[in-house]
């Protein structure tokens, strides 16, 4: 066989392309159009009928290898209730997930205007064991739940905490579901259907296919899949960040995944009767 | 940017080249990389655990509320599986109540929330307005009928009985061919994220020492094969 031949039958060529391919689309975007989805567009159209000060929960059970995929989507809604004067208010339940660390990053990263405060405009209240009955007791009674915010100062201290008692108070659930084989069911047990609140979630492409019945039958508001959810989230606001910067290679990634598969196709269909005279 | 921006810059840049040099073959840098992650998320989980055992148990029962002590003790008991095998039925206890405060909150909903709304969204009209929307509609009422035919062994799935069982096993495909197809871009998104800081500023300092190292194996595995 000759170099050539061997070269292209070793697999580890496509991971070469494939970086390649990547790290030229970070480095010079190309601009490939994105649409946003209605899935997308439902969350924004709910968001924008909030009235400002209203509140928004946040599940933020990510974790650090799953953290690039959630990240985006969970800084542009950071960013977008900051703009629109939402309060933003994190909890994570989720006893695997690590993202009490991962939520004061984003604090630090987005940069905050100097008249939000937090304990004022947003606030992290930490990590609360106990999973899903953790849960259903922060839906039922938040102050006697979550005693202190994830930075250890009393919630009593925190004006932003004032208003909130029970679920009832928030206009809006949203979820990310950043832990290993973690789905909506426990926002629409706990949160949907006894209080009746919106539950929108985000959550890792390779669960989205099996979460979309549940925005089919309109028990969750939308869904951010992965990095494209983000991006087309960004889009759709019209603050642009890392979700968007990151679509390009994505694109390409998968232009390319195609042509590999049609090409091995065509191969193994073009060597068939040589296979078969032997 | 700050010297300690900077050097994360690099260490996340350098950490990321060390975790895809699996992709030319196991190696020890790769090992080394992994056994940080493990170390570091094993850590985290420990440490975040001893802090709500302080502050949400002992603290709180050494003030006003001794109830969370009971909760400290129901928790210790997990450790019994460890005792002398007369005690280490001790350790069921706590599963039990796990499971049981687990069960308790989730069941009061499952119902609503998982069976009966999915079930509400299958009955749909095949005639609607619109083709389109007659033709979505058919797909899922279809579609379901013929998934759950699939999995109902009572009947031989031939003669007649083939056709909805083919339908309902070509439909599953389509699922996991779409699941695939998701599973592939969150793939993606693990090598794009990280790579934006290998080709960022400071972390693309690393890319030639990254390749230099790279050849060098390359090199010296070649000259092996050659012996």
């Amino acid at each position: 066989m000759s170099l050539v031949g061997k070269i292209l039958r070793d697999y580890r060529v496509v991971y070469v392309i494939l970086l390649v391919l990547v790290a030229a689309a970070l480095v010079t975007p190309l601009g490939l159009p994105l649409l946003v989805s209605k899935e997308v567009k439902t969350i924004y159209d709910h968001l924008e009928s909030i009235p400002p000060g209203s509140n928004i929960g946040v599940g933020s059970d990510f974790m650090f290898e799953t953290f690039p995929e959630m990240g985006d989507s969970f800084r542009a809604l950071f960013r977008y209730c900051l703009k629109k004067n939402l309060n933003f208010i994190c909890i994570n339940t989720d006893v695997k997930a690590q993202g009490n660390p991962l939520v004061e990053q984003v604090f630090r990263e987005v940069s905050i205007p100097k008249e939000k405060k937090y304990g004022v405009d947003y606030v992290n209240l930490g990590f609360l064991p106990g999973e899903e009955a953790a849960l259903a007791n922060f839906a039922k009674d938040v102050q006697g739940t979550a005693v202190r915010d994830a930075r250890g100062t009393p919630i009593s201290e925190l004006p932003i905490m004032k208003n909130v008692k029970t679920m009832k108070d928030f206009a809006l659930w949203f979820g990310f579901g950043g832990v290993t084989g973690d789905y909506p069911e426990r926002y629409l047990r706990q949160i949907q259907v006894p209080y009746k609140i919106g539950v929108a979630y985000a959550c890792q492409a390779g669960v989205a296919p099996t979460i979309k019945p549940y925005v089919a039958s309109g028990q969750l508001l939308g869904l951010l899949s992965s990095v494209r959810g983000g991006a087309e989230f960004e889009l759709i606001t019209g603050m642009l960040g890392g979700g968007a910067v990151q679509m390009d290679s994505l694109s390409l990634s998968h232009m390319f995944m195609l042509l590999v598969i049609i090409a091995g196709n065509i191969y193994w269909f073009g060597t068939r009767s040589g296979r078969e005279n032997r | 940017m700050t010297p300690l921006e900077g050097f994360t810059g690099i260490v996340a840049a350098g950490l990321s080249l060390m975790v895809w040099s699996i992709l030319y073959r196991p190696n020890s840098l790769f090992r080394m990389c992994e056994n940080v992650y493990v170390g570091a998320a094993t850590g985290f989980s420990v440490v975040v655990g001893l802090k709500e055992i302080w502050s949400r148990g002992i603290l709180q029962a050494s003030g006003q509320n001794p109830l969370p002590a009971v909760a400290v003790v129901v928790g210790l008991l997990m450790y019994a599986r460890f005792a002398q095998r007369g005690w280490r039925w001790l350790a069921r206890l706590p599963l039990a109540v796990l499971l049981g405060v687990g069960f308790g909150a989730s069941i009061r909903a499952v119902i609503q929330a998982q069976i009966i709304e999915q079930i509400r969204d299958t009955m749909r009209p095949l005639v609607t307005g619109t083709a389109l929307g007659s033709i979505n509609n058919i797909i899922i009422v279809v579609g379901t009928l013929c998934t759950l035919f699939y999995f109902f062994y009572s009947v031989e799935h031939t003669g007649v009985f083939q056709y909805p069982s083919r339908i309902g096993r070509a439909i599953m495909m389509m699922a996991f061919g779409a699941s695939f197809g998701m599973i592939f871009q969150g793939r993606i998104v693990t090598l794009s994220s990280p790579m934006m800081a290998v080709v960022r500023y400071p972390g693309s300092y690393l890319i030639p020492i990254g390749l230099i190292v790279l050849f060098y194996a390359i090199w010296r595995d070649s000259k092996k094969a050659c012996k």
